[in-house]
């Protein structure tokens, strides 16, 4: 299998070292670990597919990863199975603005698209929070989001076609520049399928025009509920907001500690941006502006000038970071609320943190009810972490008892394919099976994650540890 | 396993109750197919329980909105049962604050808007649904409708957070969820949309809502060239207005606007824009006129309609080409997407798609005759068609579904 591998790359792009293979043992979610038989970096499509066919001759197993920053697992190799890293393929293939359309292959990162379109006046929307590493192939795999997608929606509002090589080999072009292809919508599909239903080789993205204003808010609370009411308030007053975000308390104190965004005090904060023409902006400013002061807003305060503006949008980016200053360790959860059920989830929170002795911190993107609550604990004291993992897990379950999900942006990948039973019921997965056969009927494409089965789930959930790139600060988690 | 029509209705009468069942007649024929059965359940598990019948017996099914879109696309091999959903009605859930509603997939456009758009909660889905507000949701995401407005809100991909749907064997199942954000599982909803009733009878639907503007604007602007097309969509694309719809209408050589917001930020945006491009505010009246004209449009003459895509930059093209091919369109010129009326001959249909094809696009048939389909719709490739075939494999086994509706030999 080796040879064969070294005959399509070439003996420098395919790794099998012990060491330089155990780089490769984890993505962003470091707790689950595996060192893969081998490393293999393909440079091109076809490349990509003969490494595959080598693969399914073979029956190994494989998994497709870009930056490795998911947050789930997705990118977890198996130990019998070949890592196929796409870092090699990063070339902007064509800008095409009269087709509003940039075609890129799949490593290059999400920051790049945009810095492509700039100067035309123009951004790739979606925006999570690592787009500065985070890879455009990851972005598809997981339908990445970020704080700008509440009006703009997900990666699969903005990625209109993709070259996939499936696992046998064969090659589909899906969609193009042109909207609404032939068949069944097969793109829709993989997009956010984790990798589990090929590798996407090429892929076309849309880009839209910067927005002609921008408007940004901080508003201050007494109570994170009150918080959470505004923000109803203002999704119902018929306004969309670019961005709509929430700080509670906790993190305000580690935020104001590292970055000195200069909120106005209070239990909680909003930072809320709206962007389109002028006149509009500053309607939609003072309508979020009285929503905040009806559901209780003790301050709001409008960004005079973009150095203010940016000031604020510091804080909310530097909270991550910062929550090293109030606890040595924290376990990240991601979940998903119907936006008028934050409130009383944000208080069920409330309720987990002192029935276990443990504190969260929210920093969150509210508009949408996708909830990042962080479980801080102290990683010196088993039983601490113990107690953060079940608080990590109830929060969830107070997520889905509101109707809500187990992910918003950081999928299901290995980290929560045993709580899947908690959203779907037993039909539905076996829907999701059904739909991987029909692309992968032997298995071998990213095997173990999104659909659990009984071999895999007897473990519980993994702790967080900091991503080397987020050590090294050329990345952001949230 | 053969049986006779009686036999059918036996079994057909035992899973769904007697008063659902009906012999099938000509104004039931499907793209020309009558049906035996006519059943219309009243619930999901009726629904369930006659496809679980009809797999176990062999015999095919074709799922039925309003019907509007039934005759869209090739006729169906077999049809034993026609299966009518407008017995599955009304809002199961409106959270006006989450701006989230579910309803059952028999329920129709119309009535929606109405239980949504109550003067407390002013919501509305965002589909112009081809102007036909008697279609049913179900009928929706079937046929992926969409209309003029989706320059602004899109189609029912975007707007579609999660289904209840049956299989062919009778399971039923969820994709999705009722949040507008969620990465849990495959998202099945996408596959659903658009398949026409070949992978699953979409029985409820979860749908994320937009405000209802308070005020809208239309700006039309006369004489505009293929040549100059490009240019006004940037402009457009660039104006500081909210633009929700940006129709061409060809050979009008009419660009059609819609501005939506407050009162007073449409009546400013909509003027700036028609100095902009030396175009015109229409009145209200006139306006609305000329919205429910744009909206019947592509079906009020004989001919065929055929859906066209082409990258966003070559509209223009598609337009400039338009005379040679004696037809008549009406696109969302930001989106390179819309459709096209032309003679229903082989010779028309073949021109019309070579055209399409050759500036970078892809045709669907909507309303076209009998055999036209696969003469104007562009074939999937040959990797497509088989994961097509392999999901109808794994999902319906049997070939209950709509089989041949897909056309392009897929069963």
């Amino acid at each position: 299998m080796a040879s064969a591998l070294r005959r399509v790359v070439g003996s420098a792009w395919l790794l099998t070292d012990p060491a330089a293979c155990t780089a490769y043992a984890c993505d962003g979610l470091t707790s689950w670990r595996a060192r893969p038989l081998a490393v293999v970096l393909p440079q091109t499509t076809d490349e990509t597919q003969q490494v595959v066919r080598v693969l399914a001759a073979s029956r190994i197993p494989f998994v497709a990863r870009g930056a490795g920053t998911g947050l789930s697992g997705g990118a977890l190799p198996r130990a019998d199975g070949v890592v196929v890293g796409l870092s090699r393929m990063r070339a902007i293939l064509g800008v095409h603005l009269q087709d509003e359309r940039v075609t890129v292959e799949p490593g290059v990162t999400n920051q790049a698209v945009t810095l492509a379109v700039t100067a035309a006046g123009y951004r790739y929307a979606p925006d999570p929070s690592s787009q500065q590493v985070c890879t455009i192939g990851g972005n598809l795999a997981e339908n990445s989001g970020g704080a700008h997608c509440l009006k703009l929606g997900f990666t699969t509002h903005h990625v209109t076609g993709a070259t996939l090589v499936l696992a046998d080999g064969e090659i589909v072009r899906l969609g193009g520049r042109a909207l609404d292809p032939p068949g069944f919508d097969l793109l829709g599909a993989v997009v956010g399928s984790e990798g589990t239903l090929g590798i996407v080789t090429e892929v076309v993205l849309r880009v839209v025009p910067r927005p002609a204003a921008v408007a940004t808010l901080v508003a201050a609370f007494d109570q994170a509920a009150a918080a959470g009411a505004a923000v109803s308030a203002i999704i119902a007053r018929g306004v969309i907001p670019a961005a709509l975000e929430m700080m509670d308390r906790t993190a305000l104190e580690a935020i104001e500690a590292a970055a000195h965004p200069d909120y106005p005090p209070g239990d909680a904060v909003l930072l809320i941006e709206l962007d389109g023409p002028p006149g509009r902006c500053a309607e939609e400013a003072a309508l979020v502006a009285a929503c905040c002061r009806a559901a209780g807003a003790t301050a709001c305060r409008l960004a005079a000038d973009g150095e203010e503006a940016s000031r604020f949008w510091r804080g909310r980016k530097a909270a991550f970071a910062a929550m090293g200053r109030i606890s040595p360790h924290y376990y990240v959860q991601d979940g998903v609320v119907p936006r008028t059920r934050l409130p009383e989830v944000l208080a069920a929170i409330r309720q987990l943190e002192a029935e276990h002795g443990l504190r969260v911190a929210n920093v969150f993107h509210a508009g949408d009810g996708n909830l990042h609550p962080l479980v801080l604990f102290d990683g010196s004291r088993p039983e601490q972490r113990r107690r953060a993992e079940v608080v990590a897990t109830r929060i969830l379950d107070a997520c889905l008892a509101v109707g809500g999900s187990l992910t918003g942006e950081h999928g299901i990948g290995r980290d929560k394919l045993c709580q899947m039973p908690k959203q779907f019921s037993v039909a539905d997965q076996m829907v999701m099976h059904r739909l991987r056969a029909a692309f992968d009927p032997q298995g071998l494409c990213n095997p173990g994650k999104v659909l659990p089965t009984p071999r895999l789930c007897g473990e519980g959930p993994g702790v967080y540890r900091p991503h080397p790139a987020e050590r090294a600060q050329v990345a952001e988690r949230w | 396993m053969v049986s006779t029509a009686t036999e059918i209705g036996q079994v057909l009468r035992r899973a769904a109750g007697a008063p659902a069942v009906r012999p099938g007649t000509a104004p039931d024929r499907v793209a020309g197919v009558r049906p035996l059965w006519v059943v219309r359940p009243p619930g999901i598990d009726e629904v369930a329980a006659a496809l679980a019948a009809a797999t176990s017996h062999g015999w095919a099914v074709v799922p039925r909105g309003s019907g509007g879109g039934l005759d869209w696309g090739p006729a169906p091999h077999r049809c034993d049962v026609l299966l009518d959903l407008t017995g599955l009605d009304g809002v199961l859930e409106h959270v006006a604050g989450d701006l989230v509603v579910t309803a059952r997939a028999g329920m129709t456009v119309a009535a929606l808007q109405q239980a949504v758009g109550t003067p407390a909660a002013r919501q509305r889905l965002m589909v112009d649904a081809h102007g036909r507000p008697s279609a049913t949701l179900g009928g929706l995401v079937a046929t992926a409708a969409a209309g003029p407005r989706r320059h602004g809100y899109g189609t029912p991909r975007d707007l579609l957070l999660g289904a209840r749907f049956v299989l062919a064997d009778g399971t039923v199942a969820r994709t999705g969820g009722r949040v507008v954000k969620n990465v849990a599982g495959y998202d099945l909803c996408k596959l659903l949309v658009g398949s026409r009733g070949t992978l699953a009878v979409v029985v409820e639907v979860t749908l994320k809502l937009h405000p209802d503007p308070a005020h809208h604007a239309l700006v039309v602007v006369d004489g505009v060239s293929a040549a100059a097309l490009p240019g006004l969509v940037t402009a457009i694309r660039r104006a500081p207005a909210v633009v929700t719809a940006a129709q061409a209408l060809w050979p009008e050589r009419q660009l059609v606007l819609r501005v939506e917001g407050s009162r007073e930020a449409t009546i400013a945006e909509a003027g700036a824009l028609a100095r902009e491009l030396g175009g015109r505010v229409l009145t209200e009246a006139l306006g609305a006129r000329c919205w429910s004209r744009l909206l019947r449009r592509p079906w009020e003459r004989p001919g065929a309609v055929v859906g066209v895509a082409v990258p966003p930059g070559r509209a223009g093209e598609l337009a400039e080409r338009l005379g040679e091919l004696e037809g008549s369109a009406s696109l969302s010129a930001g989106l390179g997407v819309g459709t096209v009326r032309v003679a229903d001959d082989p010779a028309a249909l073949d021109r019309l798609r070579g055209a399409v094809e050759q500036i970078g696009g892809w045709c669907r048939a909507y309303r076209v005759s009998p055999g036209g389909f696969e003469r104007v719709a562009t074939r999937p490739e040959p990797g497509v068609l088989r994961l097509m075939a392999n999901l109808r494999g794994q999902l319906d086994p049997s070939g209950t579904l709509s089989p041949g509706r897909l056309g392009w030999g897929l069963p």
